[in-house]
């Protein structure tokens, strides 16, 4: 991503109004879900049009669903090229998962069985989404709470995709954390230091949910844990400095609340800089 | 039991969330997941429709109570197949369902449907794509020449449900709701008497008045002036309230 995109935020419905009516929200890009906001009407269509005017929006997708079973929906594929064109947007992001079966979608994110021929099926659909897009995607590391099978360690599956599918890592720090507690197979800090730094797109950063010692829930729906803000250090130390952007989905605070937080990162970024 | 592939493996994972049971390994391939951290799972995504839908439906859900509700997300998981990639469309996908068969009425009010229409359609008309054209200030006359705001729908029930509150029971009643966005981009919407419905629905294209009102007069008998001057007030208030524009 562009070195100007330092540090963004997840934008909301939630809070969409203030970004319209301030005159200038501190950060550097907005990233949205395109499927909240492609072919959407009235208010909330007319306010994205003014945030995509002033500011630069990525999209992380959420729909895609690149390890399912259905063929990929070119409909929807179709009406996203139109959007990046329309506002702007050279950067798409999705989930390495899969969220529906043949019967159709189920609207959240499922752990891949980690297997070569998982590996080929979703590397082989991420081109196909790239070639008909023209442009290169960036895949997430999911927070998963099952390991349905285990072929391959996490660390190989995904590196395997990001080189057969020649695509970008977004890498979720927050979700390092969380598989490492989760499955203990492995420590964060090594499955970080494993990643390429030359795929690397961009980081996220969120807050997760103590279900259990050993079972943390990616809710983004807290502030970030100190332990991920240490992880996030690290991770700038291992591949130098990245964009990232907070997430945060359920009990959102006020705007400035979460700007406060985007600070943090700011303040860890300029000690890589 | 022979190995299977990670197709496999992923189908009896999303079928296990869509019974809302348990997780068995299907071959020696996959692994056993523990029971809690299937039920992470199984909580998970029933949560996620439930909170949808009871977002864009609050009237329905209010309708048939929580265990209802409840039994009806099961069922929506269960056995419909929702393909609407968008977010905002969701509200189709549910909609879709009751009227459908995997929805199984069994003691549901049989305005259920009805309602739901109701609700959805005030959502669609809300995020609808369709602009809402500058308003003009005009005094609604038989030459005038009107059409519906491009956002405006309406929609026939057997139930009047924009009269529904919670604990009540509704009596049949043919009932048109005409539902538009306004220029500020807020969602109305107005029940229509039988001959302004008329009216209203051959407002889709531009149309000018008076023939609309002779046909009326050769219905009725009555003189087209007449009946006009009777509608009038109400045509010119849908005018002034966007749902009407020239």
């Amino acid at each position: 991503m562009k070195s100007t995109l330092k540090a963004g935020l997840g934008l909301r419905r939630d809070f969409i109004d203030e970004v319209v009516q301030r005159e200038r929200v501190p950060v550097d890009f907005f990233e949205v879900a395109p499927e909240n906001w492609v072919r959407l009407g009235g208010r909330y269509g007319r306010q994205f049009r003014q945030v995509s005017e002033r500011y630069p929006i990525i999209c992380h997708g959420l729909s895609l669903d690149l390890g399912g079973p259905r063929p990929l929906d070119m409909e929807m594929l179709a009406d996203f090229k139109r959007f990046f064109r329309e506002h702007g947007i050279r950067y798409y992001s999705e989930h390495l998962s899969y969220c529906g079966d043949e019967q159709g979608h189920l609207y959240d994110l499922m752990p891949l069985p980690f297997t070569e021929e998982a590996v080929h099926y979703v590397a082989g659909r991420i081109r196909q989404v790239q070639d008909f897009l023209e442009m290169t995607i960036a895949i997430e590391n999911i927070s998963f709470y099952a390991l349905p099978a285990s072929e391959l360690s996490e660390i190989e599956f995904v590196r395997a995709v990001l080189e057969e599918a020649d695509c970008r890592l977004l890498l979720d720090v927050n979700n390092t954390y969380v598989n490492a507690v989760n499955h203990g197979m492995y420590d964060a800090r090594d499955y970080i230091a494993a990643m390429p730094t030359e795929r690397i797109a961009y980081l996220h950063m969120a807050g997760h949910y103590d279900e259990a010692e050993d079972l943390k829930i990616d809710t983004h729906g807290q502030p970030v844990k100190e332990d991920v803000w240490d992880l996030y250090a690290f991770t700038l130390d291992t591949h130098g400095l990245q964009p990232t952007l907070l997430e945060r989905d359920f009990n959102i605070p006020p705007l400035d609340e979460l700007l406060e937080e985007l600070n943090r990162i700011r303040d860890i970024q300029a000690r890589h800089d | 039991m022979t190995d299977c592939d990670f197709r496999t493996i992923q189908r009896q994972f999303t079928r296990a969330i869509r019974a809302q049971g348990d997780y068995t390994p299907p071959c020696p391939a996959a692994r056993p997941i523990e029971p809690r951290r299937f039920a992470v799972y199984r909580e998970l995504f029933l949560n996620t429709v439930s909170q949808f839908f009871a977002s864009l439906y609050p009237l329905t859900k209010e309708a048939v109570g929580e265990a209802r509700w409840r039994t009806l997300m099961e069922a929506f998981l269960a056995h419909h197949g929702a393909h609407t990639p968008y977010f905002h469309w969701l509200g189709r996908e549910f909609l879709a369902f009751l009227e459908s068969d995997a929805h199984v009425p069994t003691d549901d009010p049989p305005w259920l449907i009805a309602l739901a229409d109701w609700e959805w359609q005030e959502v669609a008309v809300d995020i609808d794509e369709a602009e809402v054209p500058p308003f003009e200030p005009h005094q609604v006359t038989l030459d005038s020449v009107l059409r519906r705001n491009p956002t405006a729908r309406l929609c026939h029930y057997d139930w009047p449900v924009h009269t529904f509150s919670p604990g009540a029971t509704l009596s049949p009643q043919p009932t048109t709701l005409l539902i538009w966005r306004d220029g500020e981009d807020e969602t109305h919407f107005a029940a229509l008497a039988p001959l302004m419905a008329a009216l209203v629905e051959a407002l889709e294209t531009p149309q000018a008045l008076r023939p609309l009102f002779s046909e009326i007069e050769q219905g009725c008998g009555q003189p087209a002036e007449q009946v006009f001057e009777q509608a009038r007030p109400f045509l010119q208030q849908l005018y002034d309230q966007y749902a009407l524009c020239r």
